[in-house]
């Protein structure tokens, strides 16, 4: 097939239209009707050149002939990995993968990917024909399920780690007040209080991620609501001997940001660099700083450092797939799952410097709008 | 003097816990944080028995149990597992790397499954002891 001008919208000449057909489809040629499938059609040559795509590919994609199909799909120079068109020029017959690709608007779309070989009077593979479904809203009710499937598998992990704190607390308490020891109840008490709070976190998280949530703007002063927080974590920086220090830029009037969204996402990102300090056992002196500043002139960033332990390649990989694919993952707790949600629902991004040993800083870019 | 209990535990709370008990009921606890710091304890303080963890970062239980049971010194402390994880799984990993480094190594005294009931590892304690 080659790839038809313009002036071939609209019909095919007569002599190749079957009579039968001719009156259901009256004016409209058979190039009408695939440009108008709701599906993307390509045709593709051996070096995944695009010869020809229809109405529907270019309305999604933007003009695709002469480019190559990962280029247009995805924006990588590399091809897939589970590319069918290159098994059907290997072998001649239809393959199908899924895809995950992004759209000319940004945004993202799975796929269902067939791709059937288009022969010459040989028999050979000239080029091959690509038919691809959007199945993203088919995925979405897939995607809901494993991620409460992998929530459950996290939250009772969580969950029957802090009611062992509880009960080892209470059993300290206990002792102290047998032996009117006040010193060991006062002790125990801390742990039940910690656990206490870290109910409450999880519990607060559970909520924020199991229903959908709508973004309430509102006019909030990002420095007052960064102490806020701050000020909630200053016991638990305390009991490891950690600084904990905010810095706003005071020219950071009013932003309309969803204040319980941010809340929950600061309270998320402090209780994971604390964490990092806690098990980095190399450094005599820890801290975390939550610094917020103007990105650029439509933006505002929110940053949270700490000197903690660092991330592993294997963990970045992780987390960075956990927030750039939706293909499930593996292990992550529910806390970056719901930082991800806030940042996205407010249209912003993350972005993630780390070095093992060293610490790390977790960067949120907002839009002011 | 009390009988020396080191306790190994990546948990701070469940440090807390396990040496309230026994420091409660007449033992003199220790306590470390990883197999690495445990191990270290163990060979200077010569505990009578150890309590452990299985999940923990740098140096795991099922490593620093291992190592207890080839140290000529350490070999006869009873050792008294106390884990999130479950028994058969334990127990499983035990006789895989038993086969993998073609190794005898008897089992724990005894193996508790977190939540622990004070009562029941005051027993095991006491029986281990025994």
């Amino acid at each position: 097939m080659t790839a038809p001008g313009k002036e071939a919208y609209g019909g095919i000449p007569e002599g190749r239209t079957h009579s039968g057909d001719r009156d259901f489809l009256g004016d409209m040629g058979y190039r009408s009707i695939i440009d108008l499938l709701p599906c993307y059609v390509s045709v593709q040559d051996v070096n995944l050149r695009i010869l020809f795509a229809n109405m529907s590919f270019e309305k999604d994609f933007g003009s695709g002939v002469g480019r190559i199909c990962h280029e247009v799909y995805k924006g990588t120079v590399e091809r897939c990995p589970s590319c069918p068109v290159q098994r059907t020029f290997e072998d001649k017959r239809v393959h199908v993968s899924e895809e995950m690709v992004r759209l000319s608007n940004g945004e993202r779309a799975d796929l269902a990917v067939y791709s059937a070989p288009i022969l010459d009077i040989f028999g050979d593979v000239k080029a091959v024909i690509e038919l691809s479904g959007n199945i993203t809203k088919l995925k979405e009710p897939q995607r809901e399920l494993a991620f409460l499937g992998q929530s459950v598998a996290v939250l009772s992990h969580d969950i029957k780690n802090i009611l062992e704190g509880l009960q080892g607390g209470a059993y300290v308490v206990d002792e102290g007040i047998k032996d009117g020891d006040m010193e060991l109840a006062g002790k125990g008490w801390e742990v039940v209080k910690r656990n206490i709070g870290d109910i409450t976190s999880v519990t607060r998280n559970i909520l924020y991620s199991s229903k959908k949530r709508f973004l309430k703007r509102q006019n909030i002063h990002l420095g007052t609501l960064i102490g806020d927080v701050a000020v909630l974590f200053s016991e638990r920086a305390k009991a490891i001997a950690a600084v904990l220090e905010t810095k706003t830029n005071p020219s950071l009037l009013i932003t309309r940001l969803d204040p319980s969204g941010i809340r929950r996402m600061l309270n998320n990102l402090l209780c994971n660099a604390l964490e990092a300090c806690q098990v980095d056992k190399k450094k005599h002196f820890h801290k975390v700083m939550v610094r917020t500043d103007f990105y650029d002139k439509t933006h505002v960033m929110i940053e949270v450092e700490d000197n903690g332990i660092g991330m592993t390649d294997a963990t970045r990989k992780k987390i960075f797939e956990e927030f750039y694919s939706t293909k499930g993952d593996s292990g992550t707790g529910l806390g970056m799952l719901v930082v991800n949600r806030v940042v996205e629902a407010h249209g912003g991004r993350i972005e993630l410097l780390t070095a093992r040993g060293k610490g790390t800083t977790f960067r949120v870019i907002l839009p002011l709008r | 003097m009390a009988k020396k209990v080191l306790v190994v535990d990546d948990e701070m709370d469940m440090r807390i816990f396990v040496t309230t008990l026994l420091e409660t009921n007449g033992y003199k606890p220790l306590s470390a944080v990883d197999g690495e710091e445990g191990l270290l304890i163990a060979r200077k303080e010569k505990p009578v028995l150890v309590i452990l963890d299985v999940m923990m970062p740098k140096e795991s239980g099922i490593n620093m149990y291992r190592q207890l049971r080839n140290d000529p010194e350490l070999k006869e402390v009873p050792v008294i597992m106390l884990s999130a994880l479950s028994k058969k799984t334990f127990f499983h990993s035990q006789k895989m790397l038993d086969n993998y480094r073609e190794e005898q190594i008897p089992e724990p005294d005894a193996y508790i499954e977190k939540p622990a009931e004070p009562e029941e590892l005051l027993e095991a304690i006491r029986t281990s002891l025994e």
